[in-house]
């Protein structure tokens, strides 16, 4: 089992059934990423473990979910709607899956890329990635750890200097 | 004058100067990209006493060229992977350096850099600075967004 793979689970689903109540049921495989179509939102990590959590939604879902939290009529939220909807998801399990993480480590704010690539996290490595169906539309959580190299490290390596 | 501007035009030029030997000018023209055009956004976020984003806007044409002097590759030769850890790091000294201003204890998270035609977007922030600068026929831009007290 992937690191924090079941505590993500069980905290996606408590946040979507008690904020939104959806239900929503882990799926196989990862999710697939459009370059026009998926959101993605994170929180980082700072401190005695560093890294960042990303939720991954389709633009459709994006819109149920915000119409629900905001209870709005189908096609009547904004992009700040929908700008706050994902980023208070990922501000919620951002923060349950930090109190699971080595302390003290401190959440940031959420960050938001609307509708174009998704977010990369250049010197981390993805150690989680979970799948879930909500409302008949997939949606993915990662969790990315920094890696040991720091970034000089890794120039020196391209470069092919000594390190 | 906006809140750390002074500070921000100083550390970009000195950033871009002694890490890619480019020099970089502050302009009055903001740097908005064109509808539809994809740009690179990268990013730090600080937490503790203060919370908020440095975040740098870049086009594509310049974001490659940075990555091609930083890892001393032709622009062809340059990939997408390679352009996110160059404007990453570029994010990051930013970062580094405006935090040292900032009240203590404050924390620098990892970079996050992604493609986008819409920028970055940072919910419950206000933007405080914003400073477009020219540098090799392109425009970019550095910002600082604070997060808002909840009322």
């Amino acid at each position: 089992m992937q690191f924090l793979e079941k505590e993500i689970q069980q905290y996606a689903h408590l946040v979507c059934s008690t904020l939104l109540d959806f239900e929503i049921h882990p799926l196989p495989g990862t999710f697939e990423e459009s370059p026009t179509d998926t959101v993605s939102g994170c929180v980082q990590i700072t401190g005695k473990w560093n890294g960042s959590i990303m939720l991954s939604l389709p633009s459709a879902l994006v819109n149920i979910l915000t119409e629900k939290m905001f209870s709005l009529e189908p096609g009547k939220a904004s992009i700040d709607d929908k700008k706050d909807a994902v980023g208070e998801l990922i501000n919620m399990i951002g923060g349950n899956i930090k109190a699971l993480l080595p302390d003290p480590s401190i959440l940031s704010v959420p960050l938001l890329a609307l509708e174009g690539h998704s977010l990369q996290f250049p010197c981390t490595k993805m150690v989680t990635h979970c799948q879930f169906d909500c409302q008949g539309k997939p949606f993915a959580i990662s969790l990315f750890e920094r890696t040991e190299t720091p970034f000089k490290k890794r120039l020196k390596s391209r470069l092919k200097l000594p390190i | 004058m906006q809140q750390f501007e002074t500070e921000v035009c100083q550390y970009t030029e000195n950033i871009w100067k002694s890490t890619l030997n480019l020099d970089v000018k502050k302009t009055v023209d903001e740097y908005c990209p064109l509808g539809g055009e994809d740009i690179y956004a990268a990013c730090v976020h600080i937490s503790g006493e203060w919370q908020g984003v440095i975040a740098l806007d870049c086009p594509q044409e310049l974001a490659k060229k940075a990555a091609s002097i930083m890892f001393q590759l032709n622009e062809d030769e340059v990939t997408s992977d390679l352009v996110q850890d160059a404007l990453g790091e570029l994010a990051n000294m930013t970062g580094g350096n405006l935090k040292s201003l900032l009240p203590e204890p404050c924390f620098l998270s990892l970079p996050a850099v992604t493609v986008t035609q819409h920028g970055l977007r940072i919910p419950g922030s206000e933007l405080i600075t914003s400073v477009t600068f020219q540098c090799w026929g392109y425009k970019f831009k550095v910002s600082v967004l604070k997060k808002l007290e909840k009322k």
